[in-house]
């Protein structure tokens, strides 16, 4: 089948995981789709790549958990390649020496919790109920299209009479817990229910991730949630590392689509999205070619794809107004490893199972609050939040024989560093990270053969994520849900007719979820039947 | 028999407006305040013979029109004084930025030194007004159970969702937007200068921990903003006499039908016989008795007056999760004559002088103040905002002589280190170096000084932990969240005991709750 530049149904800017999903879905349902991937290789933010020869990086995102389970049923991913593997530990070094450690055993956690707080071990088994309650409340929420509660159409009316039957089917109880997790802050809310600070921590950490907030901000008790509702083929609370790293996920997102019949062009980046009378025709590439489609979906960012793509002359000034006040503050870096061997713990000395999960830098709720005061005022933190990962433990294919990579995710880094991002300030936050890290594992310098070290700048030029953010915009309460990307506009569809939007920057949001992706394509195939 | 049929404790706005609605209805009101004299946190208190202070804040903040009319509070000597200016900031190198009631006469100040900025104003102050009007009636009706499937509630929802509605789609989706939203991020979408981005972000970390990049604060903001006249940002409400103006007209009003008053009558429990309550026990080891004990003092103290046997363990655990961070601190000046205020080497306008001047060059100084108190310390540079009460009405010193009060922000209550006279008056110091920065004069002129840290105001005025608002404005601790989702409609869980104080809905120290208390009563009672 031989398709050079004629007419699809459907062209997809951008082959990151949410564009993938779009392409699957709509070339299911029997629609000429392309997607259009500015690198030489699919993924986006979700790619493995050989920086090191021999070495594979999971070079941004690292974990997966909320990968939404419809969508692994529905393209039939395991299928066409992916594979799960559980990360089911989390170990938190502390300054003393001592550490906090969840198992994947719930008793033996709760003994480990035990250790530091009888109290607090207690609360845990009823705190992790509750969570888990929370996440399956949210879920509803997470797969539906955001209804306009301005509009008055039945559609809309439909969709909030829904959301308000969701709310007055739980409980009171449970109704005021999921409106605090809305509202507080990640430590805030964990001061309700526990003692022990590096439980506090360690748990507030997972609130902040990619978020430009502190566990004492408002709002970000419901990242935790985010993070929580982690579900791997339905088993709700559980990390995954996907064998091949994260790339592999795109790989088969991107076999599924091509299964369908959905083309992917590698090497096509995107200059223009072509409109005639304020409807979208088609796509310009920056080598010139153009392709014509009555439906463009765009899974860049909001800005990238408002401010850069689309002419403003064929958006209304508010929408581009909202669009330039969207918030997408890059908050994160990271620093890949590759190593000669493992990392020994101070706290845990040795080869061990802790090794197998993720290694929490997060000793106290101070050292996380003041990692983020660092950057608040433009500067990355002189002692930053991170969560490590080893995939070769876990995939002993990512690594040569005998040797390791290392998988740092860092906080904070922001986009809007002073002076902005250079080399100097790219060595010096590398450095940084790595000081920190000796701090619990003082072998670590002894053992890295290579590094790469990505600072958000970097991770805009390399992915084209504006300011680096992992979610395409903050995932603050006045940023989600009908809100997302901007007042109005929330249901995938754009002001120009025939252009829609499919990225993390709609509704539910970042992780490798699809979520958006899908719920994308619902609504174009809605549209055009 | 009792021979009262409700006792309400403390003589505070919120106790007097309650107490004399109920006696308004026929009911034999007793009020009981620990203090020796009435008012709470809006007593006006003599620190220096002749000198007096609205002692905990400036603003009396906003009084129902409705509840106005029904104690006529006018007849009571409540007398609004014209204040000059809203907020004006003061720096050590720019000029004075003064915003004015008169939207042309702030947009003309503006332009010397934003063009930009001036062109919005008029627009800013459009939608705040808007969306504090929305606010305005939410606080008009008890708080809304989002899940009450009852036909009334359903019906509230409803209406307060038609209010929404009549803002039009884009303001409505705007007030959506914002009332989550830091006030740093909402003060950088309308303005470029950094001095008018922090006059809002110093109102809106009034009296909350959290600083101008924490969300939620651009509702501390508009909070403040509710009651407002058209066009006016941060102007005070201030009655002739200071704050306990308004006191004290609620106390003539009550009087007048025929509440009684005692004073220096402190409540050490409130009685509960068979899950209902009985009345109150004084510290004197007295007993009152009553079929309704309504409290006005703060959800912390109400809760501890009662036997734990009688609340459920979620409750009290409820009740301990309140966040009361005191974070406030107020400095009072007794000055034999009026200090010379600058900003930038220029002499401040007299009609600006009369505005509550702002000590804040930006947003970040602001957030660095909480970065501070937010692990325990007194920030370097904290925000102040001055106010001059004299200006407005001389009766508060002798001839000619003025006072000057301060409120200090981002102080914790809890100060490592705790808190103690040396440590008061450290931070008195503290307040006094920054203040003469503007004001050079300021040390000659002074007579006296009376420093009231977050410790002070716990202990002189009951608030736990010197909370003024008895529990922080945030998303978490409003509406039907507050104080506790089953205590937010001014019932408890004990029959008869009922909260009407700041620590309830609509957050208001100036009475605007006792309408819907009185409302919830009288239901009760049918």
């Amino acid at each position: 089948m031989t398709r050079s530049n004629g007419r699809y149904d459907a062209i997809i800017i951008g082959g990151g995981h949410n564009g993938l999903v779009t392409a699957a879905y709509l070339a299911r349902a029997g629609k000429r789709v392309v997607v259009l991937e500015r690198r030489h290789l699919v993924g986006g933010a979700a790619v493995t790549e050989e920086i090191i020869p021999g070495f594979k990086f999971s070079v941004f995102s690292y974990v997966v958990s909320l990968l939404r389970p419809e969508i692994i049923r529905d393209l039939s991913l395991p299928s066409h390649g992916l594979e799960i593997l559980p990360l089911e530990s989390t170990v938190t070094p502390m300054f003393d020496g001592d550490y906090l450690a969840a198992w994947p055993d719930a008793d033996e956690t709760r003994r480990e919790v035990a250790r530091h707080s009888l109290k607090d071990a207690e609360a845990y088994e009823e705190y992790s109920r509750l969570m888990g309650l929370m996440a399956m409340a949210v879920k509803p929420i997470i797969s539906m299209i955001p209804p306009d509660p301005t509009s008055l159409s039945p559609r809309d009316l439909r969709g909030l009479l829904k959301v308000g039957a969701h709310f007055q089917s739980l409980s009171a109880k449970h109704f005021h817990l999921l409106y605090k997790l809305m509202t507080m802050s990640s430590a805030d809310f964990l001061d309700e229910w526990f003692e022990t600070d590096v439980l506090k921590a360690t748990k507030s950490a997972s609130g902040i991730i990619g978020t430009f907030m502190g566990p004492r901000t408002p709002g970000s008790a419901y990242v935790l949630l985010h993070h929580y509702m982690g579900e791997i083929d339905g088993a709700f609370r559980a990390w995954g590392f996907a064998r091949g790293g994260t790339g592999a996920i795109s790989e088969s997102i991107g076999r599924a689509a091509r299964s369908f019949g959905a083309e992917v062009r590698l090497e096509a980046e995107v200059s223009q999205v072509r409109t005639k009378d304020g409807r979208a025709t088609g796509v310009v590439l920056a080598n010139g070619d153009e392709l014509e489609a009555p439906v463009v979906v765009s899974s860049l960012d909001p800005k990238r794809t408002f401010l850069t793509l689309v002419s403003e002359s064929d958006l209304p000034a508010d929408f581009v107004g909202d669009v330039r006040r969207f918030k997408i503050r890059g908050s994160s870096g990271k620093v890949n490893l590759a190593l000669s061997g493992l990392p020994d713990l101070t706290c845990l000395p040795g080869v061990g199972r802790h090794l197998r999960g993720a290694i929490s830098i997060s000793p106290s709720l101070e050292y996380v609050e003041r990692a983020y005061d660092d950057a608040k005022y433009g500067a990355f933190s002189t002692r930053p939040y991170m969560d490590i990962i080893l995939p070769s433990m876990i995939d002993p294919g990512m690594a040569p024989p005998g040797k390791h990579v290392m998988s740092v995710f860092v906080q904070y880094a922001p986009s809007t560093i002073t002076g902005g991002w250079d080399n100097l300030k790219r060595d010096a936050f590398g450095n940084a990270v790595i000081d920190a890290i000796a701090q619990f594992a003082p072998n670590i310098r002894d053992i890295i053969i290579e590094k790469q070290v990505l600072t958000p700048a970097d991770i805009e030029r390399i992915t084209g994520l504006t300011e680096g953010n992992i979610f395409q915009g903050e995932l603050a309460l006045h940023q989600l849900f009908f809100l997302r990307p901007s007042p109005g506009w929330a249901q995938y569809r754009t002001p120009v007719r025939g252009l829609w939007q499919c990225g993390s920057g709609t509704h539910p949001g970042g992780g490798i979820m699809g979520a958006g992706g899908r719920l994308a394509a619902l609504e174009i195939l809605g549209a055009a039947s | 028999m009792n021979r009262y049929d409700a006792i309400v404790i403390g003589a505070g706005a919120n106790g007097l407006a309650t107490a004399a609605l109920l006696a308004k209805k026929g009911r034999r009101i007793l009020v009981l305040e620990r203090r020796d004299v009435a008012g709470g946190t809006n007593a006006t208190e003599e620190f220096h013979p002749g000198y007096r202070a609205s002692a905990c804040r400036d603003d009396a903040g906003w009084v129902p029109d409705a509840l106005v009319r029904r104690l006529q509070l006018a007849r009571h000597g409540l007398h609004w004084l014209p204040v000059t200016a809203g907020l004006v900031s003061l720096t050590a190198d720019g000029p004075p930025l003064a915003t004015y009631p008169d939207i042309g006469r702030t947009v003309d100040g503006l332009k010397a030194s934003s063009a930009a900025d001036a062109g919005r104003w008029a627009a800013f102050t459009g939608f705040v007004d808007r969306a504090a009007g929305f606010l305005q009636a939410a606080y008009s009706v008890r708080a809304p159970r989002v899940q009450s499937r009852a036909l009334g509630d359903l019906m509230a929802l409803a209406g307060l969702g038609q209010r929404l509605r009549r803002l039009g789609k884009r303001d409505m989706m705007e007030v959506l937007r914002v009332v989550p939203m830091p006030v740093a991020d909402l003060g950088e979408e309308w303005f470029s200068l950094d001095s008018l981005r922090a006059l809002l972000a110093v109102a809106g970390t009034r009296d909350v921990m959290h600083g101008p990049m924490s969300g939620g604060t651009a509702l501390v903001f508009l909070h403040q903003q509710v009651g407002q006249p058209a066009g006016s940002i941060g102007v005070r409400r201030v009655p002739r006499g200071g704050t306990g103006a308004l006191a004290s007209a609620f106390a003539g009003a009550a009087r007048e039908v025929g509440v009684e008053i005692r004073l220096g009558a402190d409540v050490s429990e409130v009685m509960v016989a068979g899950a209902r309550v009985a009345g109150v026990r004084l510290t004197t080891g007295e007993e009152l008795g009553a079929s309704h004990v309504i409290s006005s003092a703060d959800p912390k103290r109400s809760f501890a007056w009662i036997d734990p046997v009688w609340l459920d363990p979620e409750l009290l655990r409820a009740v301990d999760n309140i966040r009361m961070r005191g974070s406030t601190a107020r400095v009072h000046y007794a000055l034999e004559a009026l200090p010379r205020f600058q900003s930038g080497g220029l002499e401040v306008p007299r009609d600006a002088l009369g505005g509550t001047m702002v000590l804040a060059p930006s947003i970040a100084s602001v957030e660095r103040a909480y970065d501070a108190a937010k692990f325990g310390e007194v920030p370097q540079s904290p925000a102040l905002s001055l106010a001059i009460p004299t200006l407005i009405d001389p009766s508060l010193a002798p001839d000619r002589r003025h006072v000057l009060s301060v409120t200090v922000h981002h102080v914790p209550f809890a100060r490592r280190g705790g808190w103690d006279r040396s440590a008061a008056e450290l931070l008195g110091d503290q307040v006094t170096s920054m203040v003469a920065a503007v004001a050079p004069d300021l040390r000659e002129r002074t007579l006296h000084r009376w420093v009231l840290t977050p410790a002070d105001l716990e202990s002189r005025y009951a608030c736990t932990e010197g909370n003024l608002s008895h529990g922080e404005l945030a998303l978490d601790q409003f509406l039907f969240m507050r104080p506790t989702p089953v205590s937010s409609r001014y019932a408890t869980p004990v029959a008869g005991f009922w909260l009407c104080g700041t620590g309830s809905h609509p957050v208001s120290s100036s009475g605007a709750a006792a309408m819907l208390v009185t409302r919830e009563l009288a239901n009760a009672r049918e």
